[in-house]
């Protein structure tokens, strides 16, 4: 069951004195099944937080169709089933932590204890209870993004959108972050996640789109993604002759000399070629490991084809 | 259903249209009981120092904003309404912002010592805002002069009129003809004080050089009354002329033509015709007759009630109410007729 | 309803912890405390000053907080992007807009009361010190009209914190700023229109000037200062349709307020 279906989504922008148009979402299409974390990739600019705010209906739509839980961009009936953690969240900083999870709770229509209960939980959950009386001007950025994750979780909602959840966050801070995001999955939330950090995404998502220059070029398992990168190894032998280079002859192996070692380039296709020439003239081996094997090789590729893509609007 | 109308910017202006409308009702309920302009006494708060304080330094501004709501007030209002104390206030803050303001002196003291329905008729004041005028403005040979119609017209004083038509006169940078022009007045005002001559010449200039149609039609009447004295006059010299050579007055005017006695029966101003008054062996005018009649009767009736004022009765008859006029050093106005007033002592009206 | 509860009470909490609002506020209790020196060298005219000067004070400081933290209103939220969080939860735009207008509504009413009854205090002080005095120029002390001269006031700022919020909801603090003042010294001279509209002889124009007339605010309407100090007829007819005439102009500026918000882009 699908949960949002973007449909060839076009978005454009006046912008200047004279109001040019600028065409930010250039027909963006993907959806997100339930129960799954979808990871909504992308460098900066390229168009994941406009696509947000469309599905949100806080901007228009200039072309294409959104469906979100089976309704229309914007709808207010929707909402309430959705949390939303804006990418840097800011929040009315003469508020203390708790009155803003109240504040939000309120627009969601919870009241009274019920409210009181959530909070407590919400606080305990994203680690915030000895932050609740504080102002949120006090707050450090890692801590706006918890509290902003808080709110998001309110209501208890079906689907997440959460844009940047690691952002400004610690090493622990974001392992508490993915934990939670993947409990909330375990419950049977629908996740959908937006990143510029690969890491982020590779391990937590089921499906991953990926969107350059306001356009989804791919969208996928991360499985499937991945299959079509090819990936470099190194490896690196400790004071061989250099008879080894010699050998290797046919295949396509790249060799040059670093501190004493002799680092060795190749393709993943022929890394079982390259070791068992290497174990047979007794090299010594000191470590072999993938150069690259993310979604960054991805992005490159892809933005490679997209001629540069565009920037920053 | 509100959202649809909101997110609809032409039903959206149409509901605040709708309701725009709706407040008009209230809006003229509530200007039914404060008036539609805020009341203006606020203004006698203020004196003129605190205002120029207040203005910033932007005292001409605000004197010009003083002049647009005192012209606008006082222009649409009736006589009643009108208080001389407020108008000469707002004029002496308006000239106290902005002294060289010689267009505020004019038409505020003019407006001011004019009789109704033209003016206020508060002569002290509208010279008091006069006096200042030249004092602020030396070299403006206007505020004199029309400082100088007002005592020749109205206060009759002819001394004092031809003393500021003399200063008029002394003024740099007058042409020739004007200078010529404004001593000739203050000759004439000196020598033949009250000359019909000089306050013709009056009139003209003010019918030339004011630009509100009220006064313009006031000066034009005024010219055509002169005109209608000076009929009067040659008639009434013809008349006893008549009677002189045939010791009785003619059936009709027209007998003066014919036996040779005037040229012309001339046409009277206001197109009513003139009529023989066998009783004083004059011509009078009909216009100038019955004005006379009902400034007269009104004037008697006035005294008559001042007279109820001071004895708690209205005069017993028309005798008693002579001798209570002449005994207060005032002019007793005869019947322009010869004839005697009627009176009704109940009321204490004078009557043609 | 519940929504637009909450939202106004969050406004009223900001301004609530606005610094800038105390120090007007403290500003106002200086001038009402202030006229009481004014009257004492007033040549026996206790009353009028302190009445005069007191609601003076309310009246400005009032609109002054009404103008400020109106522009600031809608454009604020939208310019710090906490909109995203509002908009993200099951909130319509009109409620919004209306929550903003009640919540500053509220806050400035709070302030009233707090200035008025201070400033009550005082004329309560002047009277019992120089009753007879007040009685003797003034013919009464008024306490009625002084009150109805408040409740004016509070409908005036009703009407200035919709302008404001009008504006807010399209352009910047600054120019929000501009266009509510250019409004409020319109509408504190609207009468000037209509006389002046008596005296243009165009028919199409006069015409206009009229029109305009009717449109703008009538902010002068909501001048009883006088009466306060020197008695007159404040009937519950004149409040009543005063009062009229306030709420449903307030609510052509809520709405126009909506209208152009339900357009705007959070970009």
């Amino acid at each position: 069951m699908i949960v949002l279906k973007v449909d060839n989504l076009i978005k454009d922008y006046p912008t200047g004195f004279l109001r040019k148009k600028v065409r930010v979402l250039k027909g963006v299409s993907f959806f997100v099944n339930r129960g799954e974390i979808f990871g909504f990739v992308g460098p900066n600019g390229a168009g994941k937080t406009t696509t947000f705010k469309a599905v949100l209906g806080f901007v228009g739509i200039t072309g294409g169709s959104v469906s979100i839980m089976g309704r229309p961009a914007g709808d207010v009936s929707v909402k309430k089933h959705i949390g939303y953690l804006p990418e840097n969240p800011y929040f009315y900083d003469y508020l203390t932590g708790e009155e803003l999870l109240r504040y939000m709770g309120q627009l969601h229509g919870i009241n009274g204890k019920a409210l009181l209960k959530r909070i407590d939980e919400l606080l305990e959950k994203v680690n915030m209870t000895h932050a609740r009386k504080v102002q949120l001007r006090k707050y450090s950025k890692g801590m706006l993004q918890r509290i902003g994750i808080a709110q998001a979780l309110i209501n208890d909602p079906e689907f997440l959108i959460l844009d940047e959840p690691m952002s400004g966050l610690d090493p622990i801070g974001q392992r508490e972050i993915r934990e939670l995001i993947l409990e909330e999955r375990k419950k049977g939330k629908t996740i959908i996640l937006s990143s510029h950090i690969l890491s982020d995404v590779e391990t937590m998502c089921d499906r991953v789109g990926v969107i350059i220059g306001g356009r989804v070029v791919r969208t996928g398992e991360l499985g499937e993604l991945l299959e079509d990168i090819h990936t470099d190894y190194e490896m690196l032998l400790r004071d061989t002759d250099l008879e080894v280079v010699d050998r290797l002859g046919d295949l396509k192996v790249k060799v040059e000399k670093r501190a004493g070692f002799i680092v060795l380039r190749f393709d993943e296709d022929i890394k079982s070629r390259v070791i068992e020439v290497v174990s047979s003239l007794g090299a010594d081996i000191v470590s072999l490991y993938p150069l690259r094997k993310s979604l960054e090789g991805l992005f490159v590729k892809e933005m490679g084809q997209n001629s540069g893509g565009e920037q920053k609007r | 259903m509100f959202e649809s109308v909101v997110r609809s910017p032409y039903r959206g202006l149409l509901v605040i249209a709708f309701l725009l409308v709706v407040s008009i009702p209230f809006q003229k309920r509530v200007e039914g009981m404060r008036g539609k302009f805020r009341v203006v006494e606020e203004s006698l708060y203020f004196s003129s120092a605190s205002l120029k304080r207040l203005s910033l330094g932007y005292e001409e501004l605000l004197a010009d904003i003083y002049w647009l709501r005192a012209i606008q007030y006082f222009g649409g209002r009736s006589v009643e309404e009108r208080d001389p104390e407020l108008l000469y206030h707002y004029f002496d803050i308006i000239t106290d912002l902005d002294p060289k303001f010689v267009n505020a002196y004019r038409y505020g003291g003019t407006f001011l010592a004019e009789p109704p329905p033209l003016g206020l008729g508060d002569i002290e004041r509208g010279i008091k805002l006069f006096d200042k005028g030249r004092k602020n403005n030396p070299e403006n040979f206007r505020l004199p002069l029309e400082e100088a119609f007002i005592y020749y017209l109205y206060v009759k004083d002819y001394k004092r009129a031809a003393e500021l038509f003399k200063e008029a006169s002394e003024k740099p940078g007058l042409s020739e003809f004007r200078r010529a022009s404004l001593r000739g007045m203050a000759a004439s005002s000196l020598s033949k004080g009250g000359s019909r001559e000089l306050a013709r010449r009056i009139w003209e200039e003010i019918y030339r050089t004011t630009t509100i149609e009220g006064r313009k039609e006031f000066a034009l009447r005024n010219l055509k009354e002169l005109d209608a004295m000076d009929m009067e006059d040659l008639l009434t010299q013809a008349l006893r002329r008549y009677i002189g050579i045939y010791g009785h007055g003619p059936s009709a005017l027209s007998e003066l033509k014919r036996k040779g006695l005037v040229k012309e029966i001339p046409k009277e101003p206001f197109g009513r015709g003139f009529v023989i008054v066998y009783k004083l062996d004059k011509v009078r005018s009909k216009t100038l007759l019955e004005q006379e009649l009902k400034y007269n009767t009104a004037y008697l009736s006035g005294a008559s009630r001042r007279f109820k004022r001071s004895f708690g009765r209205y005069p017993r008859d028309l005798e008693e109410l002579k001798d209570f006029i002449r005994e207060n050093g005032w002019d007793f106005p005869e019947h322009p007729l010869g004839k005697e007033y009627s009176y009704n002592p109940e009321t204490g009206t004078v009557g043609e | 309803m519940k929504t637009i509860l909450a939202v106004a009470y969050n406004t009223f909490v900001e301004a609530k912890r606005d610094r800038v609002l105390y120090s007007l506020l403290l500003f106002a209790f200086l001038m009402i405390l202030s006229s009481l020196i004014f009257a004492s060298i007033s040549a026996e005219q206790y009353n009028k000053i302190v009445k005069d000067l007191g609601l003076t004070a309310i009246s400005l400081i009032g609109i002054v907080i009404s103008v400020f933290l109106g522009t600031g209103l809608v454009h604020k939220e939208i310019d710090k992007k906490t909109v995203y969080n509002i908009f993200s939860k099951p909130v319509r735009r009109y409620e919004f807009v209306v929550g903003k207008y009640l919540g500053l509504s509220f806050t400035l009413l709070v302030n009233t009361v707090a200035m008025g009854f201070i400033l009550f205090l005082i004329v309560l002080y002047t009277e019992l010190r120089h009753g007879d005095f007040i009685r003797f120029y003034y013919g009464g002390n008024y306490f009625m009209e002084f009150f109805k001269a408040i409740y004016f006031e509070y409908l005036e700022f009703l009407i200035v914190i919709g302008i404001a919020l009008v504006f807010s909801s399209f352009t910047t603090p600054i120019m929000s700023l501009l266009f509510t003042f250019f409004l409020f010294v319109i509408g504190r001279f609207s009468g000037d229109i209509l006389i002046f509209a008596e005296g243009v002889k165009n028919r199409v124009l006069r015409g206009l000037l009229e029109v305009i007339y009717r449109v703008v605010p009538h902010l002068e309407k909501f001048d009883v200062r006088r009466e306060a100090v020197y008695g007159g007829s404040i009937n519950p007819e004149l409040i009543l349709y005063t009062t009229a005439y306030a709420v449903i102009y307030a609510s052509v500026l809520v709405f126009l307020s909506i209208i152009i918000f339900e357009k705007r882009e959070f970009r």
